[in-house]
C-alpha cells in the first residue's frame, strides 16, 4: 500500500512474546510498543531520548471482570454476589498491581454520559454498587443467605493468563475471596488453550464453572453494546447469563429512544439495575501504556486509544510524557 | 540385511500410523472445538450447527480419522479450517524448509562447539581447561531451552540492542536476511546439544586413548597431535555420529518452542498454532510431518548402526 510520507507498514504480529517485543523495539525493527506494567514503561521510556510515552484510559472494551454462574445456586442469589463484590478491595488491586495506574472497573461506555473520564469508587458505590470494600458487610450478607462459612462449597473460578497484569488482577481476587473464608479452586488458561476458553465462555458449556474471568467487553461504538448486548436474555452477546426481565425492558426500551437526554436516563437506569444486582463482579480497568519513537508522530496514537473511532476519544487521553516523569 | 530393512520399514509405518490415531484422539478429548475458536460468539444453534456440517465436525470421530487417513493415502491433508481453506500441505511446505535449516544449523553447532571441547577436555583430563570443559557442558545441559533463549533475547535487547528480524525471508530469498534470522535461535539449540556431544566425545576419547594400539602409537614416538588425529578421532567418533541421530530426534522437538520464541515459521510454530486453534486437520498434518521426520531418522540411525556394528543385523537375522 502506497500511502504519502510513509512507504509502507509492516505489521509482524507477536503472540504474546514480550521479550522478542522488547528486543524489537530496541532494536528499532517495531517502532511502538504497548508495555503492560509500569515498570517496563519506564524501561522502554529510556531506551531512546526521542521516544513519547502515552498512558490513556481505555474505553470500556478491554477491561478484567468476573462473570458469574447466574442461574443456579448460590450464585442465583444477589446477596452471595454483593458479598463476593465487597470482599473485593479494588483500590489495593489499583494500588498494588496496576501501580495506581487504572481506575475502577465497569463496562459502560462513560463517554455516553458526558463523562470525560470513567466514575470513581465513589461514583459507582453512589451508583449503587456493592464495590466497597467491606468484609464485615460480606459476611452479614453470606449470614442472611444461609451460609456460616464461605458459600458451602469450593467456588470454581476460571481465567486466562494472556495478559500477566490481568492474571494477577484474578488472582489477587481468588485471594481475596479465600480471606473472606470461600473455599476457592483456581483454573488457570494458558493463551494456547484459548479454545477451552472459548468453549466454556462463548459456548456456555460451563460445567462445574461457578465463575469465568473475562476481559472483552466491546468494542462498541454506541451503549447499547454494553446495554442490550451483555445484559438483555434474548441478546446473543449475552454470555453473562442475565436473565433480569427489568433489564430485559430497559435495554429493549433504551434501543427505541432518539433523544439522547431521554436515553441516556433510561441507559442509566440500566447501570444502576446491573450495579446493585452485582450481576458481574467489576474490578478494574487499567490504563493503556504505549511507547513510541518520535518519528511515527501521530500513526500510532489512534490505535493505542483503541481505534474507536469517534468514541473514547473525547476523554480517554490522560497523560503525555516526552521524557521520564 | 534387506530382511532386516524390511522390518524395520514395516515397524516405522506403524509408529507412524499409531502417532496419527494417538494424537486425533487426544485433540479431540480437548474441551473446544475450530469453531469456538472462530466464532468467539455465540450464533443462533441452527446456525452453529450447520458451520459445525460445513466443517464436518458434526460426524463420528471415526468417520473424520477415516476421511482424513484416506486423503492422506492420496496424497492429499486436507484443508485448513482457517486461513481460507488453505491446503494443508502448502502451509507444511512452506514452514519445513524453516525447520529443517534450523535442525540442520543446531546440529552443525552442537559439533562444531562439541566435538572440539570434548578433546580438548579428554586430552587435558583434570586440568584447569577440563573442568571449564565440563563445567560448560553441566550448564548446557541443565539450561532448558526457553529459558536459554528467553535471556538472550532479552539481554541481546538489553547490552547489544539487538533482536532477530522479525519477518522471515528464506535462504534463497535474501540469504543475508535469513542468516540473520536463524543463528541466533541455531545456536541457542545448538548449545543445548553440544553440552551432550561434549559429554559423549570427552568419554569416547579418554576410553580409546586406554587403548593398545594407541598405547602403540605413542611408543613408536609419534608427536601428540599425530596420535590424536591419526589414532584417536576417527575411533571416538563413532559413538558421536550415532548420537547425532538421536539428537535430530530432540531438536526436532525443541523447535516448538524455538520456533515460537524467535519467531520462525516453521512446523513447530504450526504444530502449535494449529493446537491452540483446534486446526485438526492442520495439526495432524504437522504431527504426521514431524512422526515421518522422527521415525525416518530412527529408521537411518538403526541402519547406521547395523552397518557400523554387524552384530546388530546378524542379531536380527539369528533371533528371525
Amino acid at each position: 500500500m502506497k500511502v504519502p510520507y510513509i512507504d509502507g507498514f509492516e505489521a509482524p504480529i507477536l503472540n504474546v512474546n514480550v521479550p522478542l517485543e522488547e528486543a524489537a523495539f530496541r532494536d528499532g525493527r517495531i517502532h511502538t510498543i504497548w508495555t503492560h506494567t509500569k515498570k517496563a514503561f519506564d524501561t522502554m521510556m529510556r531506551v531512546f531520548p526521542d521516544n513519547v510515552g502515552q498512558v490513556t484510559a481505555p474505553p470500556p472494551g478491554y477491561q478484567p471482570y468476573i462473570t458469574l454462574k447466574l442461574d443456579k445456586p448460590p450464585l442465583n442469589d444477589q446477596r452471595v454476589r454483593a458479598a463476593l463484590q465487597h470482599l473485593i478491595d479494588i483500590n489495593a488491586i489499583i494500588e498494588g498491581i496496576a501501580e495506581g495506574l487504572a481506575d475502577p472497573g465497569l463496562a459502560h461506555d462513560y463517554s455516553f454520559y458526558g463523562r470525560e473520564f470513567p466514575w470513581t469508587l465513589q461514583e459507582l458505590i453512589q451508583l449503587g454498587a456493592n464495590m466497597e470494600y467491606n468484609p464485615q458487610k460480606a459476611r452479614q450478607l453470606l449470614s442472611a443467605a444461609g451460609f456460616d462459612r464461605g458459600i458451602g462449597r469450593p467456588l470454581k473460578f476460571m481465567y486466562g493468563t494472556g495478559d500477566p497484569l490481568i492474571a494477577e488482577v484474578y488472582r489477587a481476587v481468588a485471594n481475596f475471596w479465600r480471606q473472606g473464608g470461600i473455599e476457592v479452586v483456581t483454573d488457570e488458561v494458558a493463551i494456547t488453550d484459548i479454545a477451552r476458553f472459548n468453549a466454556v465462555f462463548f459456548g456456555k458449556q460451563w460445567g462445574e464453572i461457578d465463575a469465568v474471568g473475562f476481559a472483552f467487553a466491546g468494542p462498541g461504538t454506541d451503549e447499547d453494546q454494553y446495554c442490550y448486548g451483555p445484559l438483555n436474555s434474548r441478546s446473543l452477546r449475552n454470555f453473562f447469563w442475565v436473565n433480569d426481565p427489568r433489564l430485559d425492558d430497559l435495554t429493549e426500551r433504551q434501543r427505541r429512544i432518539f433523544n439522547i437526554e431521554e436515553r441516556r436516563q433510561v441507559a442509566m437506569e440500566i447501570v444502576k439495575r446491573e450495579l446493585s444486582q452485582s450481576y458481574r463482579i467489576w474490578l478494574i480497568t487499567p490504563y493503556k501504556m504505549a511507547v513510541r519513537r518520535g518519528v511515527v508522530f501521530n500513526v500510532v496514537d489512534t490505535i493505542h486509544a483503541w481505534h474507536n473511532i469517534g468514541w473514547g476519544s473525547r476523554g480517554n487521553q490522560y497523560v503525555w510524557f516526552s521524557s521520564i516523569p | 540385511m534387506a530382511r532386516y530393512i524390511m522390518r524395520r520399514g514395516i515397524a516405522s509405518i506403524l509408529v507412524i500410523f499409531l502417532v496419527s490415531i494417538f494424537t486425533f484422539l487426544l485433540i479431540h478429548l480437548q474441551t473446544g472445538d475450530a469453531l469456538t475458536v472462530k466464532l468467539r460468539q455465540r450464533l443462533p444453534e441452527e446456525q452453529v450447527q450447520a458451520l459445525r456440517a460445513q466443517l464436518g465436525l458434526d460426524r463420528p470421530l471415526w468417520e473424520q480419522y477415516w476421511d482424513w487417513l484416506s486423503g492422506v493415502l492420496r496424497g492429499d491433508l486436507g484443508r485448513s479450517f482457517f486461513r481460507e481453506q488453505e491446503p494443508v500441505w502448502t502451509r507444511i511446505k512452506a514452514a519445513l524448509p524453516v525447520t529443517m535449516e534450523l535442525v540442520g544449523i543446531a546440529l552443525v553447532v552442537s559439533v562444531a562447539i562439541g566435538v572440539p571441547v570434548g578433546v580438548v577436555s579428554a586430552v587435558r583430563r583434570n586440568s584447569f581447561l577440563d573442568q571449564m570443559g565440563r563445567l560448560f557442558a553441566v550448564i548446557g545441559l541443565a539450561v532448558p531451552v526457553f529459558w536459554l533463549g528467553t535471556v538472550v533475547l532479552t539481554y541481546g535487547g538489553i547490552w547489544f540492542q539487538y533482536s532477530p528480524p522479525l519477518t522471515f525471508s528464506y535462504f534463497w530469498d535474501d540469504p543475508l536476511s535469513n542468516l540473520e534470522a536463524m543463528w541466533l535461535p541455531g545456536l541457542v539449540l545448538g548449545y543445548n546439544l553440544s553440552a551432550i556431544n561434549m559429554r559423549i566425545t570427552r568419554s569416547s576419547v579418554l576410553e580409546v586413548m586406554r587403548q593398545d594400539y594407541v598405547r602403540t602409537a605413542w611408543a613408536k614416538g609419534l608427536r601428540e597431535r599425530a596420535v590424536l588425529v591419526r589414532h584417536v578421532l576417527g575411533n571416538s567418533l563413532i559413538p558421536v555420529v550415532t548420537i547425532l541421530g538421536n539428537q535430530f530426534v530432540y531438536v526436532v522437538g525443541a523447535t516448538v518452542i524455538v520456533e515460537f520464541l524467535f519467531h520462525l515459521p516453521g512446523i513447530g510454530f504450526v504444530a502449535l498454532e494449529s493446537i491452540s486453534t483446534r486446526d485438526y486437520n492442520l495439526m495432524q498434518g504437522t504431527v504426521l510431518v514431524i512422526g515421518v521426520m522422527v521415525v525416518l531418522a530412527n529408521f537411518l540411525i538403526d541402519l547406521l548402526y547395523a552397518r557400523l556394528d554387524p552384530r546388530i543385523r546378524l542379531g536380527a537375522v539369528a533371533s528371525s
